[in-house]
């Protein structure tokens, strides 16, 4: 954003934008922080299965990452830097039947294609209290995601987003979900 | 040489049994024997525990065999049929028709604006495949009855297939990421996104396909005489070529459909399968056949399991060294 500030003559705006989003999304991020030192992480299942194959964030994925500020707890697998990995579907059977929370479920907008195109994941307890959440809000013309165009340089958003998700008494107030909507 | 036959197809189902067990026990969630015993028994195991090992392991192990013993007996035909020792299960255009109707419910249908449409979702996956493999089998069969060489309905086989592909990748072309990753995905081949409701319904086609299988093994071995030598013999070669490309379409096209293109097995099992019994007799090479690939299709799923990928890529790397052994080692396998 900088960069392309500097390139337009506008540094200095683009550094006050870069700024508010940073300090927006560390402030957040604070208050969040000083809450989940007295409650429970929710734990949160990303993504959806590729046949019988269901890849997952590494600890250090921005993914990962963004989850942890927002006060969830990713379900993640070994791995360096910002990489995924495919697990079984075992696995992810194991994992998905203690989350309290299902994000980023591929390009279904209803709990019934999810449910019909994953049907073992259909009786799971996440999915019966209706707690799956997709980033398919925004969508651009003709098939792209807002989630991964504007969402990248509003990671605050994003953050503000799954806070709502995981600890709405925090932040109800003052935000609406903007990228992410819940599953029915 | 009968008690040699025997001998091997004891091993084989002994084989099949000692990899089946194996299958069930091998898995990414520790589950003990015991616990694996109680739920085929009916005992009590919790219900996470029972979900992994009926919906999950037994469904693949029994895929595992069916989709084996379908794809080597339909390959072993095809070879028979073309005398060809490259034929196998995709060799008509099973494969690229299958992909054509994925293509066409993956990718297709969201460029279409039909991505959400209830009506296309309800057919799957595996339904779009099934009409695409079973298309492009009835275009083939449907002009094999007009011609007499079964070279050109070979050559027409590859070339639709070719035809086909081209379509294909022009709707990867203009796919999105997230229609790409499934497609691609689904090219890659899986035994264990095959549901139990699923399962009741390959086991009649596949069932069916090997019965044809067996109601052909006479036509099969007067085949290997020459068509020409056949015809003398009185068999109506446009009824066994009509027989067989049926049994082909419910066997590799419904294994395809649930499973995706699987490699290897319908081409390398039939050529394991004569060397090992040293016979040409569809008598014996048919339940060989059979034997050999539920037991391949088995060893190629614990690897995958072990190693969590593709069985696809599983069965070519295994594969191939074993069948560059055969042909080096046996110039004339068939």
């Amino acid at each position: 954003m900088v960069a392309v500030a500097e390139i337009t003559g506008r540094r200095e705006i683009g550094e006050e934008h870069f700024n508010s989003i940073a300090t927006s999304y560390i402030s957040t991020s604070q208050r969040i922080a000083e809450h989940t030192a007295t409650t429970t992480r929710p734990r949160v299942m990303i993504n959806t299965p590729y046949r019988d194959a269901w890849v997952l964030p590494s600890e250090n994925n921005y993914m990962a990452r963004i989850i942890s500020d927002a006060g969830g707890c990713c379900y993640t697998t070994e791995g360096k830097g910002n990489t995924s990995k495919p697990i079984d579907i075992e696995q992810a059977l194991l994992y998905a039947e203690s989350a309290d929370f299902w994000l980023n479920v591929g390009s279904c907008h209803t709990l019934q294609e999810l449910t019909s195109q994953n049907p073992r994941f259909a009786k799971v307890k996440v999915v019966e209290d209706k707690k799956v959440y997709n980033n398919t809000a925004r969508s651009t013309a003709p098939v792209g995601s807002d989630f991964w165009e504007s969402g990248v340089v509003r990671p605050d958003i994003i953050l503000k987003d799954l806070a709502m998700i995981f600890h709405p008494e925090i932040i109800a107030q003052e935000h609406t979900l903007y990228y992410y909507t819940r599953l029915n | 040489m009968r008690k040699n036959s025997t001998i091997l197809f004891t091993l084989l189902a002994l084989c099949v049994v000692v990899l089946f067990a194996a299958d069930m026990c091998v898995g990414s969630v520790d589950i003990t024997l015991r616990d694996i015993w109680a739920v085929i028994t009916g005992g009590e195991c919790d219900p996470i525990t029972t979900k992994i090992i009926i919906d999950i392991r037994l469904t693949k192990a029994l895929m595992a065999i069916l989709a084996g013993a379908a794809l080597s007996v339909s390959g072993l035909q095809m070879q028979t049929l073309f005398r060809n020792p490259l034929a196998g299960p995709y060799v008509l255009g099973v494969s690229s028709g299958a992909s054509l109707g994925v293509a066409l419910f993956i990718l297709g249908a969201p460029l279409l604006g039909l991505g959400g449409s209830s009506l296309l979702s309800s057919f799957g996956v595996a339904g779009a495949a099934w009409i695409g493999a079973a298309a492009v089998l009835a275009m083939v069969a449907a002009v094999s009855r007009r011609i007499k060489d079964i070279m050109v309905i070979l050559i027409l086989g590859m070339m639709v297939g070719s035809a086909v592909s081209a379509i294909v990748q022009v709707l990867q072309y203009m796919s999105h990421e997230e229609a790409l990753k499934s497609f691609v995905v689904w090219t890659m081949g899986s035994l264990g996104d095959v549901s139990t409701t699923q399962l009741l319904l390959i086991v009649p086609a596949v069932v069916a396909g090997l019965t044809i299988a067996v109601a052909v093994i006479k036509p099969l071995n007067l085949l290997l005489l020459g068509e020409p030598y056949a015809r003398t013999m009185g068999l109506n070669i446009g009824r066994t070529r009509m027989l067989i490309l049926l049994s082909t379409t419910l066997l590799a096209g419904t294994v395809t459909a649930f499973c995706g293109p699987i490699g290897f097995i319908g081409l390398a099992i039939p050529h394991l399968a004569r060397t090992m019994f040293h016979n040409a007799d569809h008598r014996i090479l048919m339940p060989a056949t059979a034997l050999l690939g539920a037991v391949a299709l088995l060893i190629c799923d614990i690897v995958s399991k072990l190693l969590t990928l593709p069985v696809n890529t599983i069965t070519a790397l295994l594969g191939i060294p074993i069948v560059i052994w055969v042909v080096v080692r046996n110039k004339n396998i068939v």
